[in-house]
């Protein structure tokens, strides 16, 4: 069973949680400066504690590292934030650690968390430079700015996750022309669809034209980047939501709820977009390609009644942007460092890998991986070629902060938009809301980092 | 107190409390006490020591640095508006939830303290609920209010009422409430046991003198039983204050892991939520630690109270400070 | 099934209990003494707390594809949502993890308690008030408090991830089991000490051949708490053991998950079942004994 890329609420805060915390007991900051003798030929034998959701990396696939390097035995804890922070704290922390590196990778490379990789993919064989695809610049950090600098993880699998799928029955039925999969939509247009989509009958919504929609900072961020605009300050220190363009995602996230179009957080959902759709209760779902597998998996009917497209744009600048590239970071005070490495080789670029792309799980992070995307059917030819020309539009969306996590963030968001979307609260009080909540929660960060 | 009966081995005489012998005793004492002595220093109030510590700190719980703050994060749960309001939040739960428990305990107590048919079963039935562990007792109460699937809504639909949103908004308070009654029964064990030591004749002759059943509660059976209620609503008012598991498991939507706490309504926010989240969602250990302080001084300050005020009122039969022979 | 007996029958604990039990008063009134209103009510009340298990017996049973409709009972039921619910985690393999656990700390607190709670009640020594004030106080600390500082400290001695926390809990014993067993020991007659002292005991053969056989009840009171709150604990394990040595506690309640983390709720309702009936197995056994363990101590 995959995960989507973090893009879904556990995983993302799964992802964040195993963040939130991991004291370095020794020194902070090692910012960007090389390693020496970092070949993964020097594994030393021992054992691979792995922090991962339960669940996610199979027997088979640690069976499979296993026989490769047989000197390394593989130990799981479950995502646990409460655990990592202890493990750090204690010093002793899990070899690798799964997370989101949209998130995450400011907070780690600039506390010195995480270990710099650079000399190790410099000499690896599997991960290389030139083949590396370009979500993998969500894992670099140059000690200013995320996307660019030294690596400090890679993605196992990922999808752009503001993609779309709908219905093309429902969609028709509600006498909607059918769309071109590769133009992008615009989100007024998303909700009028969405509205013509969603039915009600005494007081009971039998039908959700939209998707659950949550507010998370990084979708909003990519909301605000599609309009040129930006809710984060150069320096990563501050928010501000007040701008238009972010007042137009908010107001957005905000009619969705109150409108009732879709599931959003005074309505949740008994489950996520996928079992929703496949039972007829919803007629979109914001899903990345990795939801191909799954319908195939679990509703191969809806194989021909669902229409994969283009990230939706706020405004005119075309980004369609990944919240998640879920992958591993190696804490720097691992001690198995090689070995990490060597997992991170097989699991993301190798055998392992190999196995998942090819079986549908996500896109891979290498692009001599691509050709692996199944082809099988004519539901996926057209879902590759989709995602095929999508992928000229991936950027790193600058949001995640080196001074607090997403996780934080995400709460004290979880707590405002209530008040707007069923407290009657204007979007701009919101805006205002928003801005001074989060700058308190960036400012206590940055205070605890002696700044 | 003598220390008669401290005496080790052999017959020495009574009545000869030398220094050695009291030294030998004390030594039995603290012989006696010692794992928990030790355990409790090292497991309790090193640990307490060190959140207290904390507390002056501004620590993220993950760089080196701890940077001192004094007293700042003190200053900041006396004034901030969203601590305070978690705390109110988790005064009035306790407020609604003690009298509630006690009273309905000692009700049920009562009324199964009369002769009827199958007296010995039914209260086993009512005392089951304080048996389930509170993990379970959450999950059970998650899976009877979920919005979809749940009892609670697919008994309104029958009466084709539309389905609640339990989980959310003011209606998880009530839900709350209602999971941490339904282990009202838990207090009858103790109050059933009370109600036995009720002076009988004391009873029989208020009967004679005409009082009724108001009456004699209030001056026979409540005077003799008070001293277990006053221990049991001290009691229930500090685990009620440190509320966290149901609050944490009921929330609405996501898996019921911990870590979690953005689904939490605010309603259902109350103070151990907080420190919680203040822990490891912003990653405040400092200030964090600093809330547990305060809330450790609440509580005793509540317990001191509580003491004073309702211990006024507790009638001991037998003076509580002699009768240890 | 045995059922809770009223405590007043028991006469083995010596307590000076002048007057006999209110509930059956010497003059016996006929009148009311069936009257079917208090029967009644006891009778809603019971049904009001069973209900809550009766509908999680019938969410156990519900097919997942019967989870959302809006119907008061499920249109088929099946039986073998049991036998998911213990696949879908290693169910037998947590419960058995449970087993050791609960059983070796309520056994190790059991004594521990009983030793100290005899020390505060029988012995003395210099600040002993002080540190039974210490020992009530103990019980206001919120866990929370010691979790992340306990964590560092069994960390630096390599016991995370092992069960020795829950051993060295254990022997340090539990407030309110200490309590407990300080009430009830404080109520014997001193010549019980004497006789022994008589015959050349020391303190600890006092303590195992006269204490401790007398308070069988509060034993398994103890016991029967103490096992409780380790099969229910959750935030222990979850912070100190691993994936494969963790407890059913911690499975049940975040393993009932599809893989974006929404619960399924008819084998969690399946798990919950099954993961509180050792529990209340144990409770049934020993109630007589629990019930007694309470009833004589604690009470003044």
């Amino acid at each position: 069973m995959n995960n989507s890329p973090a893009f879904t609420r556990r995983s993302v805060l799964k992802g964040f949680g195993a963040l939130a915390g991991g004291a370095v007991l020794a020194a902070c900051g090692s910012s960007g400066g090389s390693n020496s003798a970092a070949k993964v030929s020097d594994i030393k034998p021992g054992t691979l504690t792995i922090m991962s959701p339960t669940g996610e990396i199979t027997a088979d696939q640690v069976a499979a590292f296993q026989k490769a390097y047989p000197q390394v035995k593989v130990t799981q804890i479950n995502t646990d934030p409460t655990r990592l922070n202890a493990m750090l704290a204690a010093g002793n922390p899990p070899d690798l650690v799964r997370d989101a590196g949209t998130d995450v990778t400011p907070y780690i490379a600039s506390q010195g968390l995480a270990l710099n990789l650079d000399s190790y993919f410099e000499q690896s064989s599997v991960l290389k430079e030139s083949d590396i695809m370009p979500v993998n610049d969500a894992w670099k950090w140059d000690g200013k700015q995320q996307g660019q600098g030294s690596r400090y993880g890679i993605a196992k699998d990922w999808s752009q996750d503001a993609m779309w799928w709908y219905n093309t029955e429902m969609w028709s039925a509600a006498g909607l022309k059918p769309r071109d999969a590769d133009t992008p939509v615009s989100y007024d247009e998303l909700l009028t669809a969405a509205k013509a989509m969603t039915k009600v009958s005494g007081g009971k919504t039998s039908q959700f034209g939209l998707w659950y929609v949550t507010p998370d900072i990084d979708r909003i961020a990519a909301m605000v980047a599609t309009a040129g605009g930006r809710i984060i300050s150069d320096d990563l220190s501050t928010v501000d939501f007040s701008s238009a363009e972010a007042r137009q995602a908010l107001l957005w996230i905000v009619s969705a709820g109150k409108e009732g179009l879709g599931y959003s957080v005074v309505n949740p959902p008994a489950d996520w977009d996928g079992p929703e759709v496949f039972a007829g209760k919803q007629a979109m779902a914001c899903q990345g390609y990795w939801f191909t597998g799954f319908t195939e998996a679990t509703a191969p009917a809806f194989e021909s009644k669902l229409q994969f497209n283009a990230a939706p744009l706020l405004g005119s600048t075309r980004i369609s942007p990944t919240f998640g590239a879920v992958g591993y970071w190696i804490p720097a005070k691992a001690k198995n460092p090689a070995a990490s490495f060597a997992w991170m080789e097989t699991y993301c670029g190798g055998a392992i890998a190999k196995a998942r792309i090819a079986a549908g799980d996500g896109l891979p992070s290498l692009k001599s991986l691509l050709p692996l995307l199944p082809q099988r059917n004519a539901f996926e030819k057209k879902v590759v070629a989709t995602q095929h020309n999508e992928l000229n539009y991936i950027k790193v969306v600058q949001v995640a902060s080196p001074y607090a996590l997403n996780t934080a963030i995400n709460t004290t968001l979880a707590k405002d938009f209530p008040k707007a979307i069923s407290g009657g609260m204007s979007v701009g009080a919101l805006a205002d809301l928003l801005t001074t909540d989060v700058n308190a929660v960036l400012a206590a960060g940055k205070k605890s980092l002696g700044q | 107190m003598t220390a008669t009966a401290m005496s080790g081995s052999g017959a020495a005489a009574r009545g000869r409390p030398g220094p050695l012998r009291r030294l030998r005793g004390g030594l039995a004492f603290y012989g006696f006490i010692s794992p928990w002595l030790i355990g409790t220093a090292a497991l309790t109030l090193y640990p307490v020591g060190y959140a207290v510590y904390l507390s002056f700190t501004g620590w993220n719980g993950m760089s080196p640095f701890k940077p001192w703050v004094g007293l700042s994060n003190y200053q900041e749960v006396l004034t901030s508006g969203d601590t305070l309001s978690t705390l109110s939040r988790t005064l009035v739960l306790t407020a609604i939830v003690v009298p509630v428990t006690i009273v309905g305990s000692l009700l049920l107590a009562m009324l199964l303290n009369k002769r009827m048919r199958g007296r010995a079963v039914l209260r086993t039935l009512i005392y089951i609920p304080a048996i389930v562990p509170p993990v379970a007792a959450a999950l059970i109460w998650k899976v009877i209010f979920d919005k979809n699937s749940g009892t609670a809504n697919r008994l309104l639909a029958v009466f084709g009422v539309h389905p609640l949103n339990w989980l959310t908004g003011g209606n998880a308070f009530i839900v709350l409430i209602v999971v941490l009654l339904w282990a009202l029964g838990s207090g009858i064990i103790i109050d059933l046991a009370a109600l036995q030591t009720v002076p009988a004749e004391q009873l029989e002759a208020a009967r004679v003198d005409g009082a009724g059943p108001f009456g004699r509660f209030r001056h026979v059976i409540l005077p003799a039983i008070s001293p277990i209620l006053l221990f049991q609503t001290v009691l229930t008012v500090i685990t009620t204050l440190q509320t966290f598991i149901p609050a944490i498991l009921l929330s609405p939507i996501g898996s019921s892991s911990m870590g979690q706490t953005t689904n939490i309504p605010q309603a259902n926010d109350v103070y151990m939520i907080d420190v919680y989240e203040q822990f490891f969602d912003y990653s405040r250990y400092g200030y964090g630690s600093a809330m547990l302080v305060v809330f450790f001084v609440v509580i005793v300050a509540m317990t001191a109270l509580i003491f004073k005020f309702l211990g006024r009122s507790v009638f001991y039969a037998v003076d509580p400070k002699a009768g240890k022979r | 099934m045995t059922a809770i007996k009223s405590p007043a029958g028991s006469t083995d604990t010596g307590r000076r209990d002048p007057a006999p039990v209110a509930s059956r008063p010497p003059g016996a009134r006929r009148l009311a003494r069936r009257s079917p209103i208090p029967f009644g009510i006891a009778v809603v009340v019971a049904v009001v707390m069973i209900l809550p298990f009766v509908t999680l017996i019938i969410s156990a049973l519900t097919p997942a594809d019967q989870m959302g409709i809006n119907r008061w009972l499920p249109g088929y039921l099946r039986l073998s949502n049991f036998a998911d619910a213990v696949r879908y985690i290693p169910f037998w393999q947590l419960a058995k993890n449970s087993l050791v656990l609960s059983s070796v700390f309520g056994i190790l607190t059991t004594f521990s308690s009983a030793l100290t709670g005899y020390g505060f009640a029988r012995l003395h020594g210099p600040a002993k008030n002080a540190l039974f004030v210490l020992l009530i106080g103990t019980m206001m600390v919120p866990p929370i408090v010691t979790l992340i500082p306990t964590y560092l400290l069994f960390s630096d001695f390599h016991l995370v991830g092992t069960y020795w926390p829950w051993v060295l809990w254990g022997a340090a014993g539990t407030p309110y089991a200490i309590f407990l067993y300080r009430q009830y020991f404080s109520a014997f007659p001193k010549e019980l000490e004497e006789a022994a002292v008589i015959d050349g005991a020391g303190k600890l053969r006092i303590f195992f051949q006269v204490f401790l056989p007398l308070s069988r009840p509060l034993l398994i009171t103890a016991f029967v708490l103490a096992f409780n709150a380790v099969w229910g604990d959750f935030i222990g394990p979850n912070l100190f053991l691993n994936q494969s040595n963790t407890t059913l506690a911690v499975g049940v309640a975040t393993g009932y998950e599809n893989s974006q983390g929404y619960p399924l709720y008819n084998l969690l309702a399946g798990g919950a079942l099954i993961y509180v009936v050792p529990v209340l197995l144990l409770f049934l056994f020993a109630q007589r004994s629990y019930v007694r363990g309470f009833a004589t101590s604690g009470l003044k």
